[in-house]
């Protein structure tokens, strides 16, 4: 109970400011910021700082992408600024009444948010950015499946289709596909039967199928069409005889040919696999 | 009657019964029956009774609701489910991701109703232009729509408009026209899904006039309503039958009730002194910084509703996998019903949601995608959260059930070409 109490008092004296308000408060000392009263809006405007810095410092480290289309960039680098701005101004230049000299209950209803927007910001600014990897795939039943797609990248497939000339399937320079075009490349038989035999060289991660002893493995990649809400992995089987040597989420480059496995189904024939560090940009983003 | 005493004592332990004789409109008197002192916190034996307790709860658990709850989402599955710890990093990601996407939309909105109100500060005959636009249910409507349109806000932007603008004295059907609209009929939003679905108008504008039709036909339906008030959340619509204004001033100084009000009433007017009315009253400010503190309320207040729908929706994309429901309907009825569960529990922005229902069109047919389109932006975890900044429990629950009614007749009835 003393927690209770010590809580408590300490919240509810942001209410007693409103019955001081007549008792002659000690002015700010002259400077930037060191030395004034911390009140409410100078509290919450260096949360906001701390949460614009936060979405510029992904833009600029160039983690955003783990969580956002780079389209957004733009978006996201005005918001980061104006949110600092904002802040700045509170924490700063500010100059009315604070806002705990209302109620004690608006004061803690604004004190709660600036709370929140301080767990946001520090998670985000602590907490080392990660993109989605392998063991989100855990949630799909497709594990064991062969050259499978998932959740939203039918429009990715559509538009990577339309990226290429059909006319002439033997002018495709099908090295420099990623695993979305492949992907859709391969969606229709009557394509991928033409495409058998053509260089493949594509970098995803490692999964690995529930079928035990196995020589093939998932070469996966997420599409993000938006934000990670909508990630989809694209999954295409390759071949290797290292495939077993291979750890699940280990990424990878896989150099070879498009082929039939012996069970008839497209993969790519392996000629070489090498193990390379994520990429910067760990999606594909149609 | 009561006397001043009375008045004084906390929780109204004397339990006066009310009645229902006129009183001058004193508002401070009543608050200030609830507030709990220092002394009486100090007091040996302090938190005995229930009311304690609950006044306890009202003013040191509630504010704090949102963090509590985002913790716990967050949390809790990281300790209980067996592969919680594994998936965590996907939680974080997502509800991050979703995060930095919303925040542009609620800083827009934030600025947006600051400017309103900070306008309508400096210009006192703005209310009464208002009810010159909105004087009739058509021309409140036809405003609603047209701010719609006119705003390029998503769902985390709205509510914190629809608030300054019943604030202001805007009619019900202006008010939730503009919040159930806004979100499909924004320039962003259309121009994103004719991208989307590569210039495809029937989706098009099937999507803006199932959404046109939706939010004309609940706005117009709530003003009917005997009692407006009754619908927003208390306080915030000046002049409102069932609203004892608290910081806000009714738009007519004769519009407000001198009834005394019932006790239901004097703990709904804890709840409902608005941050941002406060501080927009606050005189003696510079018009920078007023300006600058209503959008720093403004924003905090929608942030603070919107991440715990956000860390739902995150929770849901990290434990529970949306291919699950895919695979569930996919009959004229259940795909509907279904994609409109999806829509509300994946919660992506209204901007982008035509990207990810593109990749239904293959699977589910064409009136559960619309119905994806037009119900996802309307009702998810995060609007549910963002429409408490206006509107009631009640009405909410009451829209939700009429909103999921009329878009899986609608989808059924495209699906079944009837029309």
């Amino acid at each position: 109970m003393s927690v209770v109490n010590f809580l408590t008092r300490t919240l509810i004296s942001t209410r007693f400011c409103s019955r001081n308000r007549n008792r002659p408060s000690t002015p700010d000392k002259p400077g930037f910021l060191v030395g004034k009263r911390l009140t409410i809006e100078r509290l919450g405007g260096l949360t906001l700082v701390g949460l614009g810095s936060w979405l510029l410092l992904r833009l600029w480290d160039g983690t955003l992408t783990f969580y956002l289309h780079p389209r957004f960039n733009i978006l996201i680098a005005l918001t980061g600024q104006l949110i600092i701005f904002v802040g700045g101004w509170l924490a700063f230049w500010y100059r009315g009444n604070p806002t705990e000299k209302n109620s004690g209950r608006q004061a803690l209803e604004v004190i709660s948010g600036i709370v929140l927007a301080a767990v946001i910001a520090l998670a985000g600014l602590l907490v080392p950015p990660r993109p989605l990897d392998y063991s989100r795939l855990n949630l799909s039943s497709t594990k064991s499946g062969v050259a499978v797609s998932t959740g939203s990248s039918n429009r990715a497939l559509a538009q990577a289709l339309l990226n290429q000339d059909w006319k002439d399937t033997a002018k495709l320079d099908t090295v420099r596909w990623n695993l979305l075009d492949w992907s859709a490349a391969l969606n229709e038989p009557e394509r991928a039967e033409s495409l058998l035999g053509r260089p493949s060289d594509v970098v995803g991660f490692v999964v690995q199928p529930k079928v035990e002893n196995s020589r093939y493995f998932l070469l996966t990649r997420y599409v993000v069409v938006c934000c990670t809400a909508d990630s989809s992995a694209l999954k295409l089987p390759v071949i290797s005889d290292n495939a077993q040597a291979l750890e699940d989420g280990q990424w990878v480059r896989v150099r070879g040919t498009l082929g039939k496995s012996a069970n008839e189904t497209l993969a790519f024939l392996a000629s070489g696999v090498d193990i390379i560090p994520r990429p910067a940009q760990p999606y594909i983003f149609p | 009657m009561r006397t001043k005493t009375q008045l004084k004592q906390p929780f109204g332990k004397s339990n006066t019964p009310r009645t229902n004789q006129r009183q001058p409109f004193k508002v401070e008197p009543r608050i200030s029956t609830r507030v709990l002192t220092a002394n009486q916190i100090d007091r040996p034996g302090g938190f005995k009774t229930i009311k304690q307790v609950t006044f306890f709860l009202e003013h040191f658990v509630t504010p704090f609701a949102p963090i509590l709850l985002l913790l716990v989402v967050g949390l809790l599955p990281y300790f209980l489910l067996p592969e919680g710890k594994s998936r965590w990093g996907d939680f974080l990601n997502i509800f991050l991701g979703l995060t930095i996407e919303a925040l542009p939309f609620l800083l827009m909105g934030a600025l947006v109703a600051a400017t309103l109100g900070v306008w309508k500060q400096r210009n006192k005959r703005v209310t009464g232009v208002w009810k010159k636009i909105v004087g009739t249910r058509g021309g409140a409507t036809a405003a609603g729509i047209g701010l719609g349109f006119a705003l390029p806000v998503c769902e985390c932007g709205t509510a914190s408009i629809a608030r300054q603008v019943t604030r202001e004295g805007a009619p019900v059907s202006m008010s939730l026209v503009f919040l159930l609209a806004a979100p499909i009929i924004n320039p962003v939003t259309i121009l994103a899904t004719w991208i989307a679905f590569g210039g495809d108008w029937s989706i098009v504008l099937g999507r803006v006039g199932l959404g046109l039709v939706l939010a004309t036909g609940m706005g117009l339906l709530f003003s009917f309503h005997p009692a407006p008030g009754q619908l927003f959340k208390p306080g915030l619509m000046p002049g409102g039958k069932d609203n004892l204004p608290v910081n806000n001033p009714p738009a007519s100084p004769h519009a407000h009730s001198h009834s005394a009000p019932t006790q239901a009433e004097e703990k709904q007017e804890v709840h409902a002194a608005p941050v941002a009315d406060a501080a927009a009253s606050q005189p003696g400010r510079s018009k920078v910084s007023g300006f600058m503190q209503q959008c720093f309320l403004e924003f905090l207040g929608a942030t603070k509703v919107a991440v715990p729908g956000i860390s739902l929706a995150a929770a849901f994309q990290a434990y529970i996998s949306p291919g699950l429901f895919l695979g569930l309907g996919q009959g004229a009825v259940l795909s509907v019903a279904i994609l409109m569960l999806l829509a509300t529990l994946m919660s992506v922005c209204s901007s982008v949601d035509a990207f990810v229902a593109l990749s239904f069109t293959g699977l589910f047919p064409v009136g559960a995608v619309l119905a994806f389109l037009v119900f996802g932006p309307l009702i998810n975890l995060k609007s549910l959260f963002l429409f408490r900044l206006v509107l009631r429990p009640a009405t909410i629950w009451l829209l939700t059930v009429l909103c999921f009614s009329f878009i899986l007749l609608a989808g059924v009835i495209i699906n079944l070409r009837l029309v």
